[in-house]
Parts: structure tokens; C-alpha cells; sequence
């Protein structure tokens, strides 16, 4: 009876450890997040701190420098700007890659996957150069054409979609991965069921692969917009959220708020819109992929 | 079974005995203010001293050790100072505050403040009165006037001043050879400014004519406010409750940085751009001339780069003026207070006075080109040879302003930077991005 008891606890006691470790590095600062969104922390005061209601989202909300709105928009833009770049240069290379041996195929995503393994403040760094307007490469690729230099980081017009890229660059390498896996499982006969019906490559692609690793391919968007959505280091790197508040998204000013501010409260009430915004999307992902997991079944 | 059993508990003891430990140790021996009161012999005393990275920096002149340090634990039996690593501008902020936030166990009894913090501290309780102490002090009449009233917010006395900076105009003199221009004699008016620039921008090609820091930091209006106070504006009112900077000398010097980015003589880059990344490019050659920076060159010399190659490459002097404006410079620093819960208060204050003394303070005032903020130190003029611009950092001492000290300085300037920044980029002209500013502050300082 007694060993039976201790039998169907094993699991639990197992549990404990990890479980107590998820409690005080995940849980935990996540409770407190929403705790301190709710006062009026700052980093000079932690405990002993007044309740202040919902006063830090009005704040935050109410902001003018910068707007909210924009934040919202500037952190849209690079998201989906990252999930579709991602996505395309993933895909695009997973399926030709899929198209060589095997061998080849293996030496070519480990080069491949070479920016997604380095840190992203090293790329945040190398782009900076890139980008650099009197000695990086882009100025100087575009100068053989007769372009005059451009200020790609400090104008508000270029600064934006220069991040993207360098974010692109940085993230396709897991799109690329998930889909290269998704496509090693496409059943080879309705590969060859397509050609011997006389489709194209393309055709194949679009009416036959695509379909059959869709669900994958979620995932990978999930993976890919949520990254985009949480990129700091790479940003601060760049461009520190500037020109004029042009790149700064909600990442940056949750940094800002708390660590410069030291307003912990208000930092503290940007995580909590920004986790309730990724919850939003993941809870959106599993329910898109239950639907497609239905129809496969 | 029972064996498995037993084997998992161990393991969970082990690994529970793993976590505990941060719980059920006692606390660690720390500063002086987590030490009980009691200052004689029997009770050890520690005190301390948390410090900027370059005072207590290995293998260069320190003002704290070892001859202040020696004398005062010598004169002092059971004391102890502890000068606890040295950190960087920000760090040493956030370590201050945190200190106050009893997330650390920490704190100092005596911290090396940036003088722009001081209304900040005071209005959050960090720092301890010393009304009392300054009543005794035979040095007070050694501290230059000006500087010892700085120190006075909500009338007591709040910190001790540690060392000055003065704001400079710093020029490459390599690139104006470039440009066929006097590399010993830099702009002395915005009209040679604007005809240097011209000329840099003409002859050296891939150099930055003028640079000046615009990014969201403190530095952008710091360098900023030696233009706005020469051409007669002001940060704030006299009783520093309004915004003061959006008069016409303020849009004046505002649309000096204007002008300069709109005529192709500053990078727009700037806008990324802090002091220290402008002054690195002066010291490699890729911009000519920077309106202002601390005038620290010497102290803070890049690898490569001695006394001699110093003096015969960079070139310093007062900011350029204006038409009709008159000679102004800004002077920053570095202050000392006692931390408020400090109960060696006294102890510190001792500490304080003989390392600020001037004798102890000149040797470092010169490793580091930093003015003296006491009379002795200023009077010792031969002291400071090995600085080739003491004279116009003395100059700028003549004309120097101090930002206001007030509680919401960190937040003030993040609006004051951000309507700079309006103009520079060309969304507002000068006037309405400082007359926005200028709102916002006001309703930031109204009570």
C-alpha cells in the first residue's frame, strides 16, 4: 500500500525539482512583472511600493515621446517585415537546397545557418558597418552605380527597412532549418504523382509541397514573428531606436522605461502588452494548427 | 523499490541543500552601512566608497589611495576604507539607486556622484544632510564660491564637489592642414565655423566637416547648452519651475545645428551619435572640428597617442561665438556625498575632506585634465603645464555655467533632446520643436 503510494508519487517527486526552478525563473518573474505594472517601482524603490492601479498603462498608452501608436506601428512593421522576409529566404532556400545531393545539401546549411549561431549584437554590429555611410559595403556596392552615399541608419526613411534586413539575415536560418526537416518528410510519391502528371517545379511547389508541410510551416512563422517581435540587442546594436524614436519598438521602450528611466513600473506595463500580444499569437497558432492537424487526420 | 525511493530523496536533499543556501546564510560582510554604529577600536569600522572606474583606476594617479587612505585609516585606528571596484557613468547611477531599493544588500557610505544627479538623490533621500559638517569645515573657504553653492539644494548643503570639467571646442589639425586651413587656430566666431566646414568639406573628401552629439542620451544637451548660454538663453527660469530654452537665443543655437546638417557640414549619422563616438572620430581624422566636449583630451588619450602627439594633433579652444553673443562654456563634474543611511557619517565626511583637499587633488586633476574646483588647486597654475590647453580650460572656467540641479533633470533632458532632435531631422523647424519641448517641461516642473 505504502510502496504503492510512493510508486504513483515518483513522478511528482521527480517533478519537483524542475518544476521549483520553473516556479522561480519563469513563473515568478512573470507574477511579479504583472505586479509591478500595477505600482510605481522605480529602480530606486522596490519594496514597500504603491499601488497605482492601471495608472502605468495609461501613461504608457498616453505617451508622446514617443507616441504609443507609434512604437505599436514601428514594432509591426519590423515584425512582419522579419516574418515575411524570414520566411521567403528560409523557404526559398530549404527547397533548393532540396533540390541538390545530399552530401552538398549538408555542407550548404551549415554555411547557411552560420548567422542564426551568431549572437545578434555581433550582427547588430557587422550591419552598423554595412551600412555605415562613409566606409560600409551598401554605400559602397551602390556608389559603382553613380548612387549618392546614403544615411541608412539616421534617416527616417532607410532606417526601418535596413533593420529589417539585417533581422532577416539574422533569423531566416530557423525558418530554413524547420522547413528543410518538414521537407525531408514529404512522402516522395506525390512528388512524383505531380511530375508524372506533367507539373512544374513551380507547380509542384506551390500545389503539392507547400501544402503537405503547411503545418510546419506555422510553426516556423510563429517562431519567425515571434522573434521579430522580441528582437532588442540586435536593434540596440543598430540604431538604439532612433532617428527620432523611428525604430524603437516595444522591446526598446520597455528597455528605455525600465533600465534608463528606471521607471520599473511603466517598463514593467510594456512587457505586460507585449506578453499579452505574443500570447494573443501563439494561442492564434495553435488554433490554426489544430484546424490543419484536422484536416490531415 | 525502497532502495529507488531512498535514492530519490538524497538526491532531493542534496539538491534542495543545493538551493537553500542563499536563504540560511547569514548576510554577507559588506560596507559600512550594514555595520553596526560603534566607531571605536573594538568595533572594526569599514567604510565604503564607491567610486567612478577611472579614480581608481590601476597604474594612474588615484585621489583616494594610497597617501588619503594611508593617513586616514592611520589616523583613525580600526577603520577600514574599502574602495569597491569602479564602475562606468551609468552603472555607477543604476548601483546608487539600487543601493536605495533593498534588492541589494550593499550600500556605501560615501558615492561619487555626476553633478546632474544631485537634485535626483536628494529629492529621493539618498544623500545625508551636511549642514553640520560644512559648519566646521575649515576647507569650505578653499572651495570656490561658485561650486560650493551648487551644492546647496532645498537649502542645505548635499554633497561635496570632487572635480570639475569644462565644455571645449576640439579640432583636428591634421584635417585643416587638409583643408589648407591654420591647424593652431580653430573657429573663432559661426562665421569661420560655417567657412572651415566649407573648406574641409571641399578638400577633405570622406571627413566629417562638424560633429555633434544628437543621439537620445545625455550628452546631446549637455554639449549643447555652452550655444544656448552664449547666445543668451537659458535652460531653465531662475527659480527653475519653467523651460527658458525656447527664447530666441535658445532657436538661435538650435539653428546653428540646423544649418550645419541642412548645409551637408554635420552627417545626419549624428543622430546615432554620442560625445565619445564624436571624439573618437576627431582623434582618428574622420570629422574636423567638435562644437564641444568635455575638455578632457588629455586624460583620456587613445592608444597610440602620447602628451606630444596629442598637442600637435587635436587642437582645443572656447566654443566659437555668435554675433553679438558673449564667450560661454558649461562645467560639469563630479561631486561626493555621504550616503543617508550611513551611520559613519562623520567618518566619511573626514574621509571626504582629505581627499578632496586641493594639495591631494592636483596631481590627479592633472593626470587627468579635470579643473580644480578649489582655490588652492586653481592656484597652482605650473602644476598643470603638462595640460597644453589648461589655459583655455581656464578660460572656460571664467564662463562656465552649471545645468540646473533639480529633481527631474533626467527627464527634463529627454525632452529637451527629443525636440532637438525634431529639428535636426527637419520635422519641426527650431522654434516649434523647442516650443514643444518647452510645454512638456512645464507641465513635467508644475507642481
Amino acid at each position: 500500500m505504502v510502496r504503492g503510494a510512493f510508486g504513483r508519487a515518483t513522478p511528482w517527486l521527480l517533478l519537483v525539482f524542475p518544476l521549483l526552478l520553473l516556479f522561480l525563473f519563469l513563473l515568478l518573474p512573470y507574477l511579479l512583472t504583472f505586479y509591478y505594472s500595477t505600482t510605481g517601482a522605480t529602480i530606486g524603490r522596490l519594496l514597500n511600493v504603491k499601488e497605482v492601479g492601471l495608472k502605468n498603462f495609461q501613461a504608457v498608452l498616453s505617451s508622446d515621446a514617443p507616441e504609443f501608436i507609434g512604437v505599436l506601428t514601428v514594432t509591426a512593421i519590423f515584425t512582419v517585415g522579419t516574418l515575411l522576409g524570414s520566411l521567403a529566404l528560409g523557404t526559398g532556400l530549404a527547397l533548393a537546397l532540396h533540390t541538390v545531393r545530399a552530401g552538398i545539401r549538408s555542407a550548404l546549411m551549415a554555411v547557411y545557418l552560420i548567422p542564426w549561431v551568431i549572437a545578434a549584437v555581433v550582427i547588430g554590429y557587422t550591419w552598423r558597418l554595412m551600412f555605415d555611410p562613409a566606409i560600409g559595403l551598401a554605400n559602397t556596392a551602390l556608389g559603382a552605380f553613380g548612387v549618392s552615399p546614403i544615411e541608412w541608419l539616421t534617416d527616417k526613411s532607410t532606417a526601418m527597412a535596413a533593420l529589417v534586413v539585417a533581422n532577416i539575415w539574422a533569423g531566416y536560418g530557423i525558418v530554413l532549418l524547420v522547413v528543410s526537416g518538414a521537407l525531408a518528410n514529404v512522402p516522395p510519391n506525390i512528388i512524383l504523382a505531380a511530375q508524372v502528371d506533367g507539373a512544374s517545379y513551380a507547380r509542384t511547389v506551390r500545389r503539392v509541397i507547400l501544402p503537405a508541410i503547411r503545418p510546419t510551416f506555422l510553426l516556423a512563422a510563429l517562431v519567425a514573428l515571434v522573434s521579430g517581435l522580441n528582437t532588442f540587442d540586435l536593434i540596440y546594436a543598430m540604431t538604439r531606436g532612433g532617428p527620432l524614436y523611428q525604430t524603437e519598438t516595444m522591446a526598446l521602450e520597455m528597455y528605455r522605461l525600465t533600465i534608463l528611466k528606471g521607471n520599473i513600473g511603466q517598463g514593467a506595463s510594456v512587457t505586460v502588452i507585449l506578453f499579452t500580444i505574443s500570447l494573443a499569437l501563439a494561442i492564434a497558432y495553435v488554433v490554426i494548427w489544430r484546424r490543419e492537424a484536422r484536416k490531415w487526420t | 523499490m525502497n532502495k529507488r525511493l531512498l535514492a530519490l530523496l538524497s538526491v532531493m536533499v542534496i539538491a534542495g541543500g543545493a538551493c537553500s543556501p542563499v536563504a540560511s546564510q547569514p548576510p554577507a560582510a559588506t560596507g559600512g552601512a550594514s555595520q553596526p554604529a560603534a566607531t571605536t577600536a573594538a568595533a572594526p569600522v569599514t567604510l565604503t566608497v564607491w567610486a567612478r572606474n577611472y579614480t581608481v583606476e590601476e597604474g594612474r594617479i588615484q585621489p583616494w589611495a594610497p597617501g588619503p587612505k594611508t593617513a586616514f585609516e592611520a589616523a583613525h585606528p580600526g577603520v577600514t576604507v574599502n574602495l569597491a571596484e569602479g564602475v562606468g557613468s551609468s552603472d555607477q547611477f543604476n548601483r546608487i539607486e539600487l543601493s536605495q531599493a533593498g534588492a541589494v544588500t550593499d550600500k556605501p557610505d560615501i558615492f561619487q556622484l555626476d553633478n546632474i544627479w544631485l537634485g535626483q538623490f536628494v529629492d529621493e533621500g539618498i544623500t545625508a544632510n551636511l549642514d553640520s559638517n560644512y559648519a566646521n569645515w575649515a576647507d569650505k573657504a578653499d572651495i570656490v564660491p561658485a561650486y560650493a553653492n551648487s551644492t546647496i539644494v532645498k537649502g542645505s548643503q548635499q554633497a561635496v564637489w570632487f572635480y570639475s570639467d569644462i565644455r571645449l571646442m576640439v579640432w583636428n589639425k591634421d584635417v585643416f592642414k587638409k583643408a589648407g586651413l591654420d591647424p593652431e587656430k580653430g573657429p573663432t566666431t559661426w562665421a569661420e565655423l560655417f567657412a572651415d566646414a566649407a573648406a574641409i568639406k571641399a578638400k577633405v573628401p570622406g571627413v566629417s566637416p562638424v560633429e555633434f552629439p544628437a543621439s537620445s542620451e545625455e550628452s546631446t544637451v549637455d554639449r549643447f547648452y555652452s550655444y544656448l548660454y552664449m547666445a543668451g538663453s537659458n535652460i531653465l527660469n531662475a527659480d527653475n519651475t519653467k523651460a527658458a530654452f525656447n527664447d530666441a537665443g535658445g532657436v538661435k543655437a538650435l539653428q546653428l545645428y540646423v544649418d550645419l546638417v541642412k548645409q551637408g557640414y554635420t552627417p545626419k549619422a549624428v543622430l546615432g551619435e554620442t560625445a565619445d563616438d564624436n571624439i573618437a572620430h576627431i582623434f582618428s581624422g574622420k570629422a574636423g572640428i567638435m562644437l564641444a566636449t568635455v575638455g578632457d583630451g588629455l586624460g583620456s588619450l587613445p592608444d597610440g597617442f602620447d602628451v606630444t602627439k596629442f598637442q600637435s594633433t587635436i587642437g582645443a579652444a572656447l566654443p566659437p561665438l555668435c554675433e553679438g553673443c558673449t564667450p560661454a562654456s558649461t562645467a560639469g563634474g563630479w561631486m561626493l556625498a555621504i550616503n543617508a543611511d550611513s551611520p559613519n557619517k562623520d567618518l566619511a565626511f573626514d574621509y571626504i575632506s582629505m581627499v578632496t583637499d586641493g594639495k591631494n587633488m592636483v596631481p590627479f586633476e592633472v593626470d587627468r585634465a579635470r579643473i580644480p574646483v578649489r582655490t588652492s588647486g586653481l592656484a597652482q597654475a605650473d602644476a598643470f603645464k603638462a595640460d597644453p590647453y589648461f589655459a583655455a580650460e581656464a578660460d572656460a572656467a571664467k564662463v562656465a555655467h552649471f545645468p540646473p540641479f533639480i529633481g527631474k533633470y533626467t527627464s527634463m533632458i529627454e525632452i529637451l533632446w527629443t525636440g532637438m532632435q525634431k529639428a535636426i531631422t527637419g520635422d519641426l523647424s527650431a522654434q516649434d520643436a523647442l516650443d514643444q519641448a518647452a510645454d512638456k517641461v512645464n507641465t513635467l516642473l508644475a507642481p
